[in-house]
């Protein structure tokens, strides 16, 4: 806390004390800071000195320690002491143990002396400790612990302090002195300037402040002295000002009073008149007149107030000389550029275009005029004349229009008071005797002010009774005020503002409301007023008409037809949203239309007088295309008529899309076609079961007209013992709801019946009864056909199955006897026995046929097929019967001469043709034509459908056709039975169309036949053509004499029958055979003899190891085995894997010598 | 027929036995010495500077008594070297006696002078190392060699080298106990066996 306000004091104290201040902070600095300082170095200097000492005495006693040696120890301490700050020594070691030490006198060690690792200060500054460690090579051996005194230093650091203690001190002593010398010093221009100031603060505006230096301060005095001359200048002027403004001020003060009291006065007058003689008063109280004038000026013309003019030296009101007059020239003057003063020369009259007024004789020689202005505006003129000659100044006019100013918001206020009196009482009058309710009403909602109007309206007996209600007793909801207000609050009025209010007796009056608000400067509504009127009989009658409109509007919008209504010009004035959408435009495009720019030009040919016809009076129905927006056409249909509307005819179409029914027409008359082109009979019926409905099919099929069958019963039209008998079935099926379907036989119109699928389906009602039913049938003849065919190759093949299993078995019986032969043949010689050989054998070979034609039958018996020429085998076979058969037979043949190749084996066709020439001569016993046919043959989609194994493709079609007996018909079906025949016993083997057949299903083809009884048969084979050349000859082969001399052949076999005479015959032909029973005995034999078998022969089917298996394995332990593989009855699967494995031949059992020769030699190359 | 078996017993006994002694006396072989023995000579008497007993003595002569054997030619050859350093040093304060001593020792306490203060070990061979280092212990006589395998053997002080330069070997324990009192600036730089 500061004892004295520092303000207070003068500017050399102030500075004196801060400079005081701030050396006194400084010598505190010093004396603080120096001495701490120094002892702070001369600390350092000290540990510095402790730290050196004992590194040097670590130094030293380093190895004293690790050798033991105290004496080196000690004299390290020597060199130490003669530190004479040294208090001790100690050197430790390791652990602790104190090797040796010093200590100067007074000195007493003890554990705080060697337990301290760090090096501190005393706590009362008597020493310093130092600690190094001692180290030997890296090795810390002990420790040196230094004590150095600290007293000398502290005593010196004592003196020092002292030292600057005084030093500062007289530096503060001598800074106070100094201070306050240059404080003085610096201060004492200011102070006289101040003095000067003072001076002239007082009164002594002579005084000026000395200019004692050169510096700001002599600046700032001269300065001074210079503003001072400057004030005192100023001052005079002032003084002089304020002497003559004094005056002037005290004029207006006078004035204003004059004026105030003048303000009171206006404010009491009434009239414009009385304001103006308050203002002349005033006038002549300030100037003294002789005339005066006010005139008002409002909208370019003068309207008079007052004029007096001094007659006979009495004031009097004379009569204006201008009344709503333009202004004169002078008074435009005045009006437009301001106060005037006219002082006349002695003897000068009236001015030529002044209208003297009063005293006309004498007149006036001082005039002055001034505007009476209202803001900016000139509102009107004040003028004051006096006879005397200057008798007014320029200051007068001023004051004169000071006058008019301040009169002049009050001249204008006292005229529009009042008229606005006179207005107010007119408008007042207006708005009671309004015939319409007028009112105000406040931002909540309540009327603060209404006319009678207004309360008759709501059936109130007064306006005040009207004032004191609610807003919940005026609308029936109170959000229509919220409403309303808010509206215009938003917009600052509402018109035509329907609404319904409460009357005094609760009913509803509806009124329509004009208002707008009342605002306030910042244009924010103060309250809000308008009129209403009653609009409520209106609004009945708008009610009605409304719903009389609307009703009226329903009809004509809600119509599904379009309604268009055109005036006689025929455009359209009114059209419904149905009219829109048929015509694809909207009303308001459509009502700038006319009707014909609905319709394409080439429609319009006779709308002139369609147009004259309806105008008429004449109704009209149509049909046309109208031309959509989007260009499509739509046929329509019209209906046309003439209407009046307020008398004024106009015509009126409703229209209608026809598309849909013209649709629904087409759809009838296309579906009836289309039952027409079924290809299946379509009956209806009715519930009687009498037709109503016959397609055109059913005509076809059944024969009979439609006009014929309508209206008669079902069941007579289509006789047919099925449907008699599942009449009752078929009734109770349909009633039931559900259909019928089954086959029977049905009777054309002539008599003949056929095959028939028929399903019958109910006709139902909506409810679900029977209202007719549908019949649908159709030829299934073809179909039947084609399933016995189907059965028939299935009996076919099972058949061929069992033949085949049989065939096999006959083989193996076949096999050993046929191969006999060839040895006994060789045995027997010439003998006698020769001829019973030849016809074992025969008989043998003819068994072996008979089985081959049964293996055909039955698998087709692949032979050798390749490309051959069917004609090539026809000409051989006419050759052959040609010579055979008998010669009442006629032999005939038609064979194309650009027949396709067959992929066929040639033998197997031959003995199909064959066969079917025997059968055709064993057909005519008495003769007759047997015809060869050979020609192309395309099959087609239909052909394909009516035979069951034919496929599309070319064909190769040979046709036998005899004269013969024929086929009966209960027969036909099973001629290519196996074993099925008509001849005698013994006289045919029943196998020749069964060997037919199955080598042309083998084939690919098929075969039909057509016969009938006494007329003959036809039997047509198609073959598929090979597509390609024709092709080439095939050579004949020619018979080789074998030697197997020097070859070993391996004959495997499961039968030891067939062994041994395969054995026998090959040995017979010089071969070397051995043998063995199955494939695993094969093996190891050929393993025993690999190097002398050259071939082997081996049946395929066998138990144990099969001929595939033995095939493989012998085909791994020699490659180039020649291997030829036997078997009765091999699976096409079987033979491709022995092709695959590269066999030299197959033989089918049973196979003669030759056979067997041929193929070992073709094997073996001999 | 049995004398040469007999023979042969007896000689095997006598290399037996010699055998036996050599195990159980330590024997000294040869051993080199490898700073030449002027170098020798001024390390010693510098090392004597060390040595607080010595300084202690007051004495001004250093009487320096050489052990040799004169049946082996490299310790008379040492010894000679030896004397050769000394004469030529020009060391008045060192006085070389040379001490022969026989092969079993025994003539060793007589042959050496009181004044001795230092024993100067030459190579000795077949010789017990601890008649020397008995003798200088009782007598608190510094022993010295030029052999440095005889410092690990209990002579006190020796010399060998290290990098090319020679190296004092010091053991402290026969030092100590032969009365020397090195500073421990001189066990500094020496290699210490302790």
């Amino acid at each position: 806390m500061i004892p004295f306000n520092i303000r207070h004091l003068g500017l050399r104290t102030k500075l004196a004390l801060i400079v005081s201040v701030i050396i006194g902070l400084i010598s505190i600095f010093i004396f603080v800071y120096f001495p701490q300082r120094h002892r702070e170095q001369e600390m350092e200097g000290t540990a510095a000195r402790a730290k050196s000492i004992a590194v040097m005495t670590a130094f030293n006693v380093g190895a004293a320690i690790l050798f033991d040696d105290t004496t080196t120890i000690h004299e390290a301490f020597g060199a130490a002491r003669e530190n004479k700050d040294l208090m001790y020594i100690i050197v430790q070691d390791k652990q602790g143990v104190i090797l040796a030490s010093y200590s100067g006198d007074k000195v007493s060690l003890g554990h705080s002396h060697v337990s301290v690792a760090e090096d501190f200060i005393s706590e009362e500054e008597e020493f310093y400790q130092s600690s190094v460690p001692v180290l030997h090579r890296g090795e810390e051996l002990g420790k040196v612990i230094i004590g150095i005194s600290l007293q000398q230093l502290n005593e010196e650091v004592r003196s020092v302090r002292m030292a600057i203690g005084a030093l500062s001190a007289l530096i503060f002593l001598a800074g106070i002195v100094i201070a306050y010398w240059t404080s003085t010093w610096i201060t004492t221009p200011l102070r006289l300037i101040a003095h000067t100031a003072q001076q002239i603060s007082a009164g002594d505006i002579s005084k000026r402040a000395p200019e004692i230096s050169q510096d700001e301060v002599g600046k700032m005095a001269r300065a001074f002295n210079v503003m001072v001359d400057n004030l005192e200048t100023v001052n005079r002027e002032l003084e002089s000002r304020v002497r003559e403004r004094t005056s002037q001020l005290q004029f207006q003060s006078e004035r204003l009073a004059v004026f105030s009291q003048t303000g009171q006065a206006l404010n009491s007058a009434a009239t414009p008149l009385d304001a103006a003689r308050i203002i002349a008063d005033v006038a002549d109280r300030l100037f003294g007149w002789d005339a005066c004038t006010i005139d008002y000026y409002s909208h370019g013309s003068i309207f008079p107030v007052l004029n007096i003019d001094t007659i006979n030296d009495v004031r009097t009101d004379v009569p204006a000389t201008l009344v709503n007059r333009p202004p004169t020239e002078r008074m435009q003057r005045i009006i437009e550029k301001g106060a005037e003063i006219i002082c006349r020369a002695p003897g000068e009259g009236f001015p030529r275009n002044v209208v003297p007024f009063g005293d006309t004789q004498r007149p006036s020689m001082s005039l002055m005029f001034a505007p009476i202005k209202s803001g900016e505006k000139v509102t009107g003129i004040l003028s004051i004349q006096s006879y005397r000659q200057d008798a007014y100044k320029d200051d007068d006019l001023k004051t004169l229009q000071s006058l008019a100013d301040y009169c002049g918001g009050a001249l204008e206020r006292i005229q529009n008071t009042d008229a606005l009196r006179t207005s107010e009482k007119k408008y007042r009058d207006i708005v009671e005797f309004a015939p319409v309710g007028i009112y105000q009403f406040g931002k909540d909602g309540t009327i603060v002010s209404a006319n009678s109007e207004m309360s008759r309206i709501l059936g109130y007996s007064s306006v005040e009774e009207l004032i004191r209600c609610g807003m919940e007793q005026l609308y029936f909801d109170v959000n229509d005020s919220e409403r309303l207000i808010d509206i215009l609050e938003r917009n600052g009025s509402a018109q035509n503002v329907e609404i319904r209010w409460k009357k005094k007796d609760g009913s509803p009056v509806w009124i329509e409301l004009a208002s707008h608000a009342i605002e306030d400067e910042q244009e924010k509504a103060l309250c809000f007023e308008g009129f209403v009127k009653d609009i409520s009989p209106r609004k009945k009658a708008d009610e009605a008409l409304k719903e009389s409109l609307a009703f009226q509007r329903a009809i004509f919008e809600g119509s599904r037809d379009a309604v268009f209504i055109a005036a006689d010009n025929s455009a359209f004035v009114s059209v419904n949203e149905a009219a829109c959408q048929l015509t694809g435009y909207s009303k308001e495009e459509l009502l700038s239309m006319r009707i014909p720019d609905l319709h394409d030009e080439a429609d319009l040919d006779a709308y002139d007088q369609f147009h004259d016809r309806i105008m008429g009076g004449e109704q009209i129905l149509s049909e046309a295309s109208i031309r959509r927006k989007d260009g499509t056409k739509v046929e329509t249909e019209f209906n046309n008529t003439r209407i009046f509307i307020g008398g004024v005819p106009f015509m009126h179409t409703t229209a209608r899309d026809s598309t849909e029914r013209q649709k629904a027409q087409s759809h009838i008359v296309f579906q009836a076609r289309l039952l027409d082109a079924v290809e299946e009979a379509v009956i209806a019926t009715d519930h009687d079961g009498r037709i109503v409905f016959w397609n055109s099919f059913a005509r076809k099929l059944y024969g009979w007209e439609e006009a014929d069958v309508l209206g008669k019963n079902l069941i007579e039209a289509i006789p047919s013992p099925d449907g008699r008998s599942r009449a009752g079935e078929i009734a109770k099926r349909l009633l039931s709801g559900g259909s019928w379907s089954g086959e029977m036989v049905v009777h054309r119109r002539d008599g003949t019946s056929f095959p028939a699928q028929v399903a019958d389906s109910p006709i139902l009602e909506e409810g679900g009864g029977l209202i007719g039913m549908v019949s649908v049938s159709v030829d299934i003849s073809e179909r039947k056909a084609l399933e016995t065919q189907f059965l028939r190759a299935q009996r076919l093949e099972s058949l061929g199955t069992l033949a085949g299993g049989i065939a096999h078995d006959l083989n193996n019986v076949l096999g050993p006897i046929m191969l006999t032969f060839d040895i006994l043949r060789q045995d027997i010689g010439e003998g006698k026995y020769k001829k019973l050989l030849e016809n074992a054998e025969s008989s043998t070979l003819r068994g072996k046929n008979i089985v081959s034609q049964i293996l055909m039958f039955a698998r087709g018996n692949q032979g050798e097929r390749g490309p051959i020429q069917s004609k090539h085998i026809i000409k051989e076979v006419l050759g052959i019967i040609g010579e055979t058969f008998p010669r009442n037979i006629e032999i005939k043949s038609d064979i194309l001469k650009d027949l396709p190749p067959l992929n066929a084996d040639a033998t197997q066709i031959h003995q199909v043709i064959m066969n079917l020439c025997v059968n055709a001569r064993d057909a005519m016993p008495n003769g007759g034509v047997l015809t060869l046919k050979a020609q192309n043959f395309e099959v087609d989609e239909q052909f394909e459908k009516l035979h069951i194994s034919a496929k599309r493709g070319r064909y190769v079609l040979l046709s036998i056709s005899d004269t013969g007996t024929g086929i009966p018909s209960e027969i036909i079906d099973r001629i290519f039975d196996p074993f099925f025949t008509t001849k005698g016993a013994g006289k045919g083997t029943g196998l020749g169309l069964s060997t037919v057949h199955a080598v042309v299903k083998n084939h690919g083809g098929f075969v039909d036949v057509k016969s009938e009884p006494e007329h003959g048969s036809t039997f047509r084979v198609f073959l598929p053509a090979l597509e390609g050349d024709e092709p080439p000859f095939q050579r004949k082969e020619v018979e080789i004499e074998w030697n197997g001399k020097g070859h070993t052949i391996l004959v495997v076999d499961d039968e030891e029958t067939v062994r041994e005479v395969t054995k026998q015959s090959l040995e017979t032909f010089g071969y070397e055979v051995l043998t063995a029973e199955d494939g695993v005995a094969a093996v190891v034999n050929f393993s025993l003899n690999r190097e002398r078998i050259s071939a082997v022969v081996t049946d395929v089917m066998m138990p144990l190891m099969d001929g595939i298996a033995l095939t493989r394995a012998l085909r791994r332990m020699e490659p180039n085995l020649k291997i030829i593989a036997v078997s009765g009855m091999l699976p096409e699967s079987y033979v491709h894997i022995l092709e695959n494995m590269g066999v030299d031949a197959i033989l089918s059992k049973p196979f003669t010598s030759r056979d067997l020769m041929k193929a070992l030699g073709d094997a073996l190359l001999i | 027929m049995n004398a040469i078996p007999t023979l042969r017993s007896s000689v095997l006994k006598v290399v037996a036995m010699l055998s036996i002694m050599v195990a159980l006396m330590q024997p000294v072989e040869a051993q080199e010495v490898l700073v030449p023995s002027n170098i020798q000579l001024a390390l010693v008497d510098k090392i004597l500077s060390f040595d607080r007993a010595v300084s202690r003595s007051g004495d001004q002569v250093i009487v320096i008594g050489i052990v040799y054997q004169k049946e082996y030619r490299k310790s008379v050859t040492e010894k000679d070297d030896l004397l050769k350093a000394s004469e030529a040093g020009g060391r008045g304060r060192i006085q070389m006696i040379p001490i022969e001593v026989n092969g079993s020792g025994d003539n060793l306490q007589s042959s050496v002078p009181d004044e001795v203060t230092v024993l100067y070990v030459m190579p000795l061979r077949w010789f017990n190392l601890d008649i020397i280092t008995s003798l200088s212990r009782s007598r608190r006589i510094l022993t010295v060699t030029g052999v440095s395998e005889y410092v690990h053997a209990g002579v006190a002080l020796g010399f060998s080298v290290k990098d090319e330069r020679p190296q004092i070997l010091i053991n402290l324990r026969a030092a100590r106990a032969e009365g020397a009192d090195f500073s421990s600036k001189l066990l500094n730089i020496a290699k210490v066996i302790q």
